[in-house]
């Protein structure tokens, strides 16, 4: 048995890129969901749909020269036809140019609410799981507060207190809306810091700015993602139970909401002014919760076979 | 375990008091004044009135006064209804209220475990596509609007059932089914995800592995740990349960609650809609208190990962 | 039953849900229609009374109940014209019209089997004024000399010139001569009330049924809070042969849809509509119109620059187009305007008012609108029309109202207002402060006279929210209240709107009024243009 010297070993120079070097490329894991998420064919539906629908609500307005406000006083509550496709209100108004208008102002509210998540929520959850201790614990008995507020009572407060529109529904929303959102990224944060690669990482002398972008984010991320499919809808739902209420944005704007309770006042006799806004908005839920779902078993990998 | 029981307590109050705040400052800053028709007052009417509902004392008074109030358990006269207190008001609606709430978790929580049991036990089969969008449909339509196509349908075209008012059991069907449509689909999930946790633990495949026949395993070992989780469930249902009947008993006539609050909001009630904003918190609070305690018992992971807290 | 045994019920219920389900379910209301030999007629109420206390009643459905439940000196016949009630006769009336004395009826009871006296109404209109009671409508009793002092804490009971002269003589002075005093008298505030027993029960008088008494056609025989009321023949009634109701359910319902599904199902037997259900039943028999005294108008703050200048008003005013604003936002019967007070208004001298006054609103004319706003603007020095906030209610109703007169103004005039739709509270709020630009306003009239709509248009009134204010007019209106004579009075007023056209404060753009659905074999249910909604006293079901 030959003897083992010093000098048979040499030291490797310290390269910074190839401490923790990751043999299996990072963009599998997104590669292997998409995957997964086409073979879902539920899902994709939902994703083409909401595309399709986000098409429209842009490009939807354009394609009739009315404008969502003017009124024709000689055409009103007329059945879809070849000049209003969708129909028109009692007001003459061009039915296909407000659903679509109503679709963007919905949209832009979910938009909004996803951003509250991603700004207040996932802030907060991070500070509160990063930090730990003390400051962890009084973030959390903070959100125990909240949590339990009935949220929808103290919206329809701030909105009389404030005046309806679309930002006032958007910072009501955005009040409690993030709880979950920070509630669930707090957890992941807790429980990918204690996971072994994590450990490896940083015994590996990785910075915490790498921990915090190559693994606690990306292994969060999908959480993420599935939290915002879900926020989207129930923001747009939201704003359509407060349109219920009266309180919806500022007429003659309207949103889904609002046409959806006008049309439910009128769908005894002209049922388009129902139907159209009840299709698109059900579409839209059934899509983003199917996505959802769908994003969930794709990325969560507690439902890898 | 009582020092847990305890802890949750005191947060319990702390959040409690935290809301009677929150809903003080609120409502001082509702815009309009709270007296009804007071276009008609004379000012010393109008004085007397603010005397007599102690608005002329300043805030901190009229704060410290409302937390003592409380305390013993007074939210004071209501301003539109001059003749009753609200826990009057309070006593006499939330019956129908807590009635309605329950016959819809009732409803959910039954539909919601046979949807999300079906989707899990044929993953990824056109049964769980076909559970799983019968889950969806129910919170992708509004319960304002499938409200009144119920009532349309099966109360005035098919006169199956009454199609509103509060008179007999009959009138529970439809308002019921309409404030449960929303928790189904929350039931049915919780239930699938929990089901396919427990399908894909250890001990299962245990099971399987010793010749158990499959009804046996579901029986046995699944649906009483897939079960659980629902307990957690129940704190949103409640919020929806709660939500929801703002709208449903507005739309069938139900002499609850939800109909008084969507009222006190436009009339500017204030003592009502504190009373009734507080009382609905505490309601959520004590479901919640309760549900973490229940589950303290019934998942010792959870009652040891808090104690450590 | 306790609440703890109906909640135990309601439990219990849900178990019969399950069968129900799958079962039959026979439980429908189904009745109703149907020949009804028991006299009992199912009704609707838009919300809970607040008060069934005659002294502080202030809504349209508490007063439904206490016309039922109570009844006043006089009540109104079909045409609104006063007829004994409680009195057994027409009033004396002296002293250029203000001194009233009244005798009553022999055999008038309440419910205890006490008689109703003179004492009980100088009891009850002295209650209603005296300011710890806080009464709403305690202004109407104030019109009584010494009635306005007491209510402001200035005077007392005693200086109010109301009296009991014996058990059966009521006579009270009014400050100012009022021709419509004597339908006033049914108005709900100047009913009686037993001194006894509205200090027996203190703050909780009239709470619930049990703490009610009863000397009108019905008794109310249970108070189920937010859901429904009973009414039974009360047979105590001096006129108890000629109810034919034996009992009446009234529910408590306020949504639209519901009403109308109701009504469908024969669940209830009249109900209010609007809107799109109007377009559904318009052809049936059971529709019918009631107009309102009560008048939807913008009314522009002459304190804004824009807004001081008359032809701008007016340019406002004429390019609404009013026949399509009420068929579309209202929809319900209710009628353009032709002037500053509604259709069926009588002028205090047997006439109605605007057959006196003619249709002095001019027509809708967006052309001429538009040369007004020019030269409005020229005169005012302004280059262009500000953009102004457009204020209004965020009921249904009034949100449609902001959305079409903007929309009348942006295609007619070419001027853009930001429209705001808030709670009406503080809508009232910022109108009688007179923060606002453009604000939509709706007075519905207390009694059926000229004066309710034009006196709040004088610079003095609390109501003047447009800050209008013309020497003439006010002069005109103050000469209207202090005249006995009844044709001077109604062409002083005539006169007083004329200025109202020629300057035009406000904008008028709906005469309000009501579509109900009645079912056909429901008789003889007398619906009112203001004050309480309906009235059942001589209704039958056949």
């Amino acid at each position: 048995m030959p003897e083992v010297r010093d000098n048979l070993f040499i030291p490797v120079t310290k390269q910074a890129d190839q401490q923790e070097k990751i043999t299996r490329p990072s963009i599998t894991y997104w590669q292997d969901a998409r995957r997964r998420l086409k073979k879902n064919k539920f899902a994709m539906a939902g994703f083409y749909f909401l595309l399709g629908i986000t098409l429209f609500a842009i490009l939807g307005p354009f394609l009739q020269k009315n404008g969502y406000d003017v009124q024709h006083l000689t055409a009103r509550n007329e059945m879809p036809n070849s000049t209003f496709w969708f129909g028109t209100d009692e007001f003459g108004r061009d039915l296909w140019v407000r659903l679509w208008w109503g679709t963007r102002i919905s949209l832009f509210i979910g938009i909004m609410a996803a951003l509250m998540d991603l700004l207040i929520g996932v802030l907060y959850g991070g500070i509160s799981a990063y930090y730990g201790g003390k400051i962890d614990d009084m973030m959390q008995r903070f959100i125990e507060v909240v949590y339990s507020i009935p949220y929808l009572l103290i919206t329809v407060l701030l909105i009389v207190m404030m005046g309806s529109g679309i930002w006032t529904i958007v910072f009501a929303y955005g009040i409690t809306g993030w709880i979950s959102m920070a509630r669930l990224v707090r957890g992941q944060v807790l429980s990918l810091k204690e996971q072994e690669y994590v450990l490896a990482a940083t015994s590996l002398g990785a910075s915490p700015w790498r921990i915090i972008t190559k693994h606690l984010i990306p292994n969060a991320l999908s959480f993420i993602i599935i939290q915002i499919t879900f926020t989207i809808p129930q923001a747009i739902f939201t704003e359509a139970f407060l349109s219920f209420l009266g309180l919806g944005v500022k007429v003659p704007l309207a949103s889904l909401g609002m046409l959806l309770s006008d049309g439910v006042g009128s769908m005894r006799v002209y049922p388009w002014r129902l139907l159209f806004p009840a299709l698109i908005f059900s579409l839209m839920m059934v899509s983003f919760n199917l996505l959802g779902d769908g994003l969930r078993d794709a990325l969560d990998p507690k439902f890898r076979k | 375990m009582y020092r847990f029981i305890l802890r949750r307590f005191c947060y319990m109050l702390i959040t409690f008091w935290m809301i009677v705040t929150v809903t003080f400052v609120l409502m001082h800053n509702l815009p309009g004044d709270p007296f009804a028709n007071s276009e008609k007052l004379s000012t010393q009417q109008r004085a007397l009135l603010a005397k007599e509902y102690g608005l002329d004392q300043p805030i901190s008074v009229q704060y410290k006064d409302y937390l003592i109030n409380i305390a013993k358990g007074d939210l004071g006269v209501s301003f539109a209804y001059p003749t009753r207190r609200v826990t009057e008001i309070i006593k006499q609606s939330f019956p129908a209220s807590a009635e309605l709430g329950i016959e819809s978790i009732i409803f959910s929580v039954l539909i919601g475990l046979i949807l999300g049991i079906t989707a899990a036990l044929k993953h990824n089969k056109s049964w769980d596509y076909g559970a799983m969008f019968i889950a969806i449909v129910g919170v992708s339509i509004p319960s304002f609007v499938l409200g009144p196509i119920l009532q349309y349908l099966v109360g005035v075209k098919w006169g199956i059932l009454p199609a509103a008012l509060w008179d007999g059991p009959a009138n529970r069907v439809l308002p019921a089914l309409t404030l449960s449509f929303m928790t189904i689909a929350i039931t049915a999930r919780m239930m699938r995800t929990s089901m396919l946790d427990v399908l894909h633990s250890d001990y299962i495949k245990t099971a399987r592995s010793k010749g158990l026949s499959q009804f046996s395993i579901i029986l046995k070992h699944t649906l009483r740990n897939a079960i659980l989780p629902i307990v957690t469930v129940l704190g949103p249902i409640t919020v929806n349960v709660i939500t929801g009947t703002l709208v449903v008993e507005q739309i069938f006539a139900i002499p609850g609650l939800g109909k008084y609050f969507v009222q006190a909001v436009y009339s500017n009630d204030y003592t009502l809609i504190m009373g009734l904003t507080i009382f609905y918190s505490l309601l959520l609070i004590v479901v919640m208190f309760l549900t973490d305690i229940a589950y303290g018992f019934i998942d010792p992971r959870i009652r040891l990962a808090k104690g450590r807290n | 039953m306790t609440n703890a045994k109906r909640f135990i019920a309601g439990i219990s219920t849900t178990v019969l849900l399950a069968g129900l389900l799958t079962g039959c379910g026979g439980n429908t209301a189904q009745s109703g229609s149907a020949g009804n030999s028991k006299q009992l007629l199912k009704m609707t109420l838009l919300a809970e009374p607040q008060a069934l206390d005659t002294s502080v009643a202030n809504a349209a459905v508490s007063f439904d109940i206490l016309n039922a439940i109570n009844e006043g000196l006089y009540r109104l016949g079909a045409n609104g014209e006063p007829i004994p009630a409680l009195a057994a006769s027409m009033p004396v009336i002296t002293n250029e019209g203000k001194t009233y004395t009244i005798k009553l009826r022999d055999n008038i009871k309440w419910s205890d089997d006490s008689p109703v006296t003179a004492k009980d109404f100088e009891y009850a209109w002295k209650r209603t004024l005296d300011p710890k009671t806080k009464a709403d409508y305690a202004f109407m009793v104030a019109w009584i000399k010494g009635g306005d002092a007491f209510m402001n804490g200035k005077g007392s009971a005693d200086q109010v010139q109301v009296k009991a002269i014996d058990d059966k003589t009521l006579t009270f002075t009014l400050e100012n001569p009022i021709p419509f005093m004597t339908a006033q008298l049914s108005f709900p505030v100047f009913f009686a009330e037993k001194q006894e027993f509205v200090e027996k029960y203190g703050d909780k008088y009239a709470a619930d049924a049990d703490k009610l008494l009863f000397d009108g056609p019905f008794q109310l025989s249970k108070w189920d809070h937010e859901q429904s009321l009973t009414l039974v023949k009360n047979d105590k009634y001096w006129d108890k042969d000629n109810v034919k109701l034996n009992e009446v359910d009234v529910q408590i319902a306020s949504d639209n849809n519901t009403l109308a599904n109701l009504y469908q199902s024969n669940a209830i037997d009249v109900a209010r509509i609007t809107r799109d259900q109007v377009d559904q039943w318009k052809a049936k028999p059971d529709y019918q119109i009631s107009p309102q005294l009560y008048i939807t108008y913008v009314e522009m703050n002459e304190a804004v620059p824009a807004l001081k200048n008359d032809k701008i008003r007016q340019a406002l005013a004429l390019s609404i187009d009013r026949s399509n604003l009420v068929d579309i936002v209202f929809h319900d019967g209710s009628q353009a305007p032709t002037g500053f007070v509604p259709n069926g208004t009588m002028d205090g001298n047997n006439k109605e008012f605007r057959k006196d006054a003619g249709d002095v609103l001019p027509k809708y004319d967006p052309a001429q609108a538009k040369t007004l706003l020019a030269q409005g603007l020229k005169e005012a020095g302004l280059t262009s029309f500000p953009t102004l906030k457009f204020t209004g209610d965020d009921t249904e109703d009034g949100k449609k109202a902001l959305e079409f007169i903007q929309g009348q103004w942006k295609q007619n005039l070419g001027i853009d207002v930001t429209v705001e739709s808030i709670p009406h509270k503080l809508r009232i709020e910022h109108g009688q402060t007179h923060q606002f630009d453009l604000l939509l306003f709706n007075w519905g009239a207390d009694y059926n006279d000229p004066m309710t709509f034009l006196d709040c248009h004088e610079s003095t009134s609390s109501f003047n929210e447009s800050q209008f204010k013309d020497p003439e007019y006010d002069q005109l209106i103050e000469k209207a209240k202090a005249e006995p004579d009844g044709a001077k009075r109604a062409q002083y007023l005539v006169d007083a709107e004329k200025i109202l056209v020629a300057k035009m404060p406000v904008a008028p753009v709906n005469f309000r009024a009501y579509s109900y659905l009645v079912k056909p074999n429901a008789k003889n249910i007398l619906f009112f243009p203001y004050g309480s909604e309906w009235d059942l006293k001589n209704a039958s079901v056949e």
